[in-house]
């Protein structure tokens, strides 16, 4: 039993609940003052998984190789010019 | 767009210069693989473009690194590195780039179960720290 509410106070912290029983769960846990300190702890335990993942960027030197590369494939094989199309997807990088 | 892929790349792969290969890869890959589709997609709008061409690079850009990584030699000095490949990009996805579940089992083209469980076990796993041991 135990087990099984710990299984739907991840899912709740993970969002990976229904969207109906989410907002039924969430009813719940203003009403149950216990239950709402056990998923501030999961929440918590959430976050860290975010300081937990190595970050990288993207740096300006790697953006340019990137950009250029794909601007040469597009060349190679993208032989019909659509005015503007690749500027669409990408923002800002254009042909 | 260019920095999510990157990061991903990265989670997959962690080595700056294994990812950024892997990124022009995936995205090389896709151009000369759906040319045909690419050139019927001018009517679109920008949102929806964005959305398809992320949405399927990041599919190319996963299977491609789930086969690279297999001859891929690191140190796994991270709990994350330690996590199975399929983990790891899930918990990038999810608590890095705050896709929901649903739009994982898109974007990697998993069942809603694998998303679940990969969420599930990897925020376990990492914050237990009881990586030790998985298969990559």
């Amino acid at each position: 039993m135990i087990q099984r509410e710990n299984q739907i106070l991840s899912a709740y912290i993970d969002g990976t609940l229904p969207p109906e029983s989410q907002e039924e769960f969430d009813q719940i846990i203003r009403s149950n003052p216990k239950l709402m300190a056990e998923v501030e702890g999961k929440r918590t335990q959430a976050n860290q998984v975010k300081t937990l993942i190595p970050k990288t960027n993207l740096s300006k030197d790697v953006r340019e190789n990137l950009e250029r590369e794909i601007k040469n494939t597009l060349d190679q094989f993208i032989i019909e010019e659509k005015e503007g199309f690749w500027q669409r997807v990408f923002g800002k990088f254009s042909r | 767009m260019l920095d999510q892929f990157y990061l991903l790349a990265f989670a997959l792969l962690p080595d700056e210069l294994e990812a950024e290969q892997l990124v022009i890869d995936s995205i090389s890959g896709f151009i000369v693989k759906e040319r045909k589709w690419l050139m019927k997609l001018e009517d679109e709008e920008d949102v929806v473009l964005r959305r398809q061409f992320f949405q399927k690079i990041v599919l190319h850009l996963y299977g491609l690194g789930q086969k690279r990584v297999v001859h891929f030699k690191f140190e796994k000095t991270r709990a994350f590195h330690q996590l199975p490949v399929k983990t790891r990009a899930i918990l990038t996805l999810r608590y890095q780039m705050n896709y929901s579940p649903v739009q994982i089992e898109d974007l990697l083209g998993i069942a809603r179960w694998e998303v679940v469980e990969g969420i599930h076990n990897g925020r376990f796993m990492l914050t237990s720290e009881q990586v030790l041991g998985a298969n990559l």
